[in-house]
């Protein structure tokens, strides 16, 4: 009863970090139609940069706010210098963000070499607390936290304010909303800072947990597909839902199940394309 | 046809030419990718279908055959068979599903299927030895010569390449071949013309996965080794990378891609550390600047300077 | 009655809640011209779309020369019999016009499954498709890419890739949009020569050439048959005129 009750903890806590992951991963290829193959690579960076900010003496959460500030920044040279050009080819598109995965990661290596590295948990979070029966880290219920706060701040943008207003229409159907004066190119800008800042930060956050590693990249980028298509191109909701039964089907899968770890990952995913390609909450192609 | 006659005439000087192992183990695997790119154009290039798993293929076969030598003590013809079988095999179970979609969702769902067989040869450890991969192979010999040298070894993945080359020219240039540009070009104006696009696409899926499987093979004696790495994204992103590369819908450009990304890994890693940051800045160049890639933006950008001055209407370049 | 070769019953399509066409009956006899009229929105498009299978519909049956089609997919269809130009220019931009004809003909032959078959050497298919393009006065420019051709030599070379095809019945979806004054002329001689054994239905707002080529018309609105008859009959027919001046 105990085992359960610590991997159900565990697989919320790693729900927590799949969603940082997954929501800006969403939207980008709900708004911008392309699954973003940089976006493992800028969770890594966030993390690294989160690593060299601590490694100044700086706080925690500085760091993590400089992880945010640094991939959207990188975010925005990579959308208006590089994606800009290719607007309506999303197959070259695809290709360039490959491209960029490729230079993130080596230069990552080259700068912070190729031993995995460790961010420990703030000083203030660090040690177990006790929830009636069960004896969990402080660290994880944080980032649970963190993650519900993102999850809430995502939700009141997109579904409460113009911006998010203008993002949906943009995902629903992109030709309407530039008929309608909406500037999908802007936002494409805007969406594609915002989830590089959102992964970024979750680099960071997710960092004390499992360590940084070159390849820690490509480790994480097909979770954040499997998430998204599980739980529907571009809707914030199916993120949500997805990390969650993502984070528990990996959590446990892993205990239960080593040698099939990833084919109870993958077999969902590549059945859901088969069947119904927009992913289950998502909406068919225009 | 005389292109192959050079390009095979100057690849048999290769060893006597440069000599040392290295270079010749270098040439070696130049020809094992040039194969796997090769094979990769006919989805990608002619098919126009960006698949992300390709490297199943490759390494299916590898795995397959260093199972049956291996674990269940068959002969080397009859396992590199079977390898190379159980990939086409793989290609024509993996075709059918994938191609239920197109664009992004077919690159997806490759993915995710190759996924899952990287899964199981990365955790299945019993059987596919997990991270270590399987090694105790030796080179199978060819009519009893050893295959052992470099030399002896470089001639035996030449000939095979030069098979490989010619089948896949030959498709290219067949009626099947440009059915299947066209369903690249417009797949519902070849519904209109009676064709059956699903199927056209799925024999060329199997093709590739067929000639992927020769490679993986190829990779496989040449190493004596096969891991997980062999299967995984990385693998597929590189083979994509070569192809996109050369020249995507070109016979050379897939070669000339493969070159260029061995020979930059094996010999400008000596001098530039930061190589695949090279080769990713090079790759977001064609993409940004040289779109048809390197062979056809090259022999395009040539012919503009010959052609320099004359205003004729521009023919049809020749296909493929 | 079953002598013709088209016959549409009931056919009927919505999108999304919208009623585009709806319980059209047609019957279109062997050897006709039949002009589809109708404004913009009318349906006629997605009629032909029903037609060829590019749409599937929701109720009804497509009988061609008395096979049902409604279930069978485009290019099932199209082998019985069915080939259509396209409103918008569907060709193949970077091959010749010679090498578009040749994939037209590839597509009604077995040797598309081949190969082993040398396109390249393929001489019956180059002259065949020479023939035709001198048929539409294009076999001068056979050689060059179909992105370096004007509109209306694209627009000629949509009808012959249908023509390649030899068909029992040729849809033309606008064949004259976007054609200059000489271009109309030329493309009305072309049309006005498609042998009678090929039956036309076709789509088309030049009412002046339209009306020169088409014995019959069916005149649809918002998806309904409101008219189908002579000509003469359908030009007066007052709902017909209400439909029209009524804009």
């Amino acid at each position: 009863m105990h085992a359960w009750a610590v991997q159900t903890f565990n697989s919320i806590a790693f729900a927590g970090l799949l969603f940082l992951l997954a929501s800006g991963f969403t939207l980008i290829f709900g708004l911008m139609k392309i699954p973003n193959m940089a976006h493992g690579a800028c969770f890594m960076l966030g993390a690294y940069v989160g690593f060299s900010v601590i490694q100044a003496g700086l706080p925690f959460f500085v760091a993590v706010a400089a992880a945010g500030i640094a991939l959207a920044l990188l975010g925005a040279i990579v959308e208006r210098v590089v994606l800009r050009r290719m607007e309506s080819n999303e197959f070259a598109q695809v290709l360039a963000t490959m491209g960029i995965a490729f230079i993130i990661a080596d230069a990552s290596l080259w700068i912070w070499g190729g031993d995995a590295l460790q961010i420990p948990e703030p000083a203030w979070l660090r040690g177990p607390v006790r929830m009636g029966d069960l004896v969990v880290p402080k660290y994880r219920i944080a980032l649970i936290v963190c993650a519900a706060v993102a999850a809430v701040a995502l939700w009141l943008l997109v579904d409460r304010t113009r911006l998010g207003a203008m993002i949906r229409a943009g995902v629903d159907n992109p030709s309407i909303a530039r008929a309608m004066g909406i500037r999908v190119s802007a936002l494409s800008t805007f969406v594609f800072c915002l989830g590089s800042a959102l992964v970024g930060m979750g680099g960071v956050l997710g960092a004390p947990i499992i360590s940084i590693y070159p390849g820690l990249d490509f480790d994480m980028l097909p979770l954040a597909f499997i998430v998204v298509i599980l739980g529907g191109i571009g809707s914030l909701a199916g993120a949500f839902v997805g990390s969650i039964v993502i984070g528990f089907i990996y959590t446990f899968g892993q205990a239960w199940v080593a040698d099939l770890a990833y084919v109870i990952l993958f077999l969902p995913m590549a059945l859901v394309l088969i069947v119904r390609p927009q992913g289950l909450f998502g909406r068919p192609a225009a | 046809m005389k292109h192959v006659l050079i390009g095979t005439a100057l690849a048999a000087l290769v060893p006597t030419l440069l000599g040392s192992n290295f270079y010749i183990n270098l040439g070696t695997q130049v020809l094992i990718a040039a194969i796997f790119a090769s094979s990769y154009n006919v989805i990608a290039g002619w098919g126009g279908l960006i698949s992300f798993g390709h490297a199943a293929f490759f390494g299916a076969a590898g795995y397959g055959a260093a199972l049956l030598v291996l674990k269940g003590g068959f002969g080397h013809l009859a396992a590199a068979l079977l390898g190379v079988a159980f990939a086409t095999v793989l290609a024509c179970i993996i075709g059918a599903l994938a191609l239920r979609a197109t664009g992004i969702s077919f690159l997806m769902i490759t993915l995710a299927l190759g996924q899952i067989l990287w899964g199981l040869s990365y955790r299945w450890v019993s059987v596919t030895g997990g991270d270590n991969g399987l090694t105790g192979l030796a080179r199978p010999k060819l009519f009893g010569l050893s295959l052992d040298g470099a030399g002896a070894y470089y001639y035996f993945t030449l000939a095979v390449a030069v098979i490989a080359f010619l089948s896949i020219r030959q498709f290219a240039g067949s009626s099947l071949g440009a059915s299947l540009r066209g369903t690249r070009d417009q797949p519902r104006r070849m519904g209109a013309l009676g064709f059956n696009v699903w199927l056209i696409r799925w024999i060329a899926f199997v093709y590739a996965g067929f000639w992927a499987g020769v490679a993986g093979l190829l990779f496989l004696y040449y190493h004596r080794f096969i891991g997980p790495h062999s299967l995984s994204i990385a693998e597929s992103a590189e083979v994509l990378l070569m192809v996109i590369l050369g020249g995507a819908g070109t016979l050379s450009g897939p070669i000339v891609g493969a070159a260029i990304i061995v020979l930059v890994r094996n010999l400008v890693s000596a001098y530039v550390e930061h190589w695949p940051m090279l080769l990713g800045a090079l790759f977001l160049f064609v993409i940004m600047f040289v779109p048809e890639g390197l062979v056809p933006g090259l022999a395009a950008r040539f012919r503009a300077l010959r052609a320099s001055g004359r205003k004729a209407p521009v023919e049809a370049p020749p296909r493929p | 009655m079953s002598s013709a070769l088209l016959r549409l019953t009931a056919v009927s399509k919505s999108f999304g809640g919208v009623q585009v066409v709806r319980d059209v009956d047609l019957a279109v006899a062997p050897g006709e011209r039949r002009l589809i009229l109708g404004p913009n929105g009318a349906g006629k498009t997605t009629l032909f779309n029903l037609i060829t299978g590019d749409v599937a519909c929701d109720r009804g049956s497509i009988v061609l020369n008395h096979a049902e089609l409604a279930h069978l997919p485009t290019a099932r269809r199209v082998r019985a019999g069915l080939a259509r130009t396209y409103q918008i220019i569907s060709l193949f931009p970077h091959d010749s016009l010679r090498q578009n004809v040749v994939l037209a003909l590839l597509g009604l032959s077995r040797s598309r499954w081949n190969p082993f078959d040398v396109l390249a050497a393929r001489q019956d298919l180059r002259s065949e498709a020479d023939r035709i393009l001198a048929t539409v006065h294009l076999d001068r420019i056979a050689d060059r890419a179909v992105a370096q051709c004007t509109y209306g030599e694209k627009r000629r070379l949509e009808i012959a890739l249908a023509l390649a095809q030899q068909p029992r019945l040729l849809l033309l979806d606008e064949p004259l949009a976007g054609l200059s004054q000489a271009e109309r002329t030329d493309t009305q001689r072309l049309l006005a020569s498609i042998p009678p054994s090929v039956t036309v239905l076709l789509i088309e707002h030049d009412m002046d050439i339209a009306l020169t080529l088409a014995e019959r018309v069916t005149v649809l609105h918002l998806g309904e048959v409101i008219a189908d008859g002579d000509r003469e009959a359908v030009i007066r027919d007052p709902r017909v005129r209400e439909v029209y001046l009524g804009e």
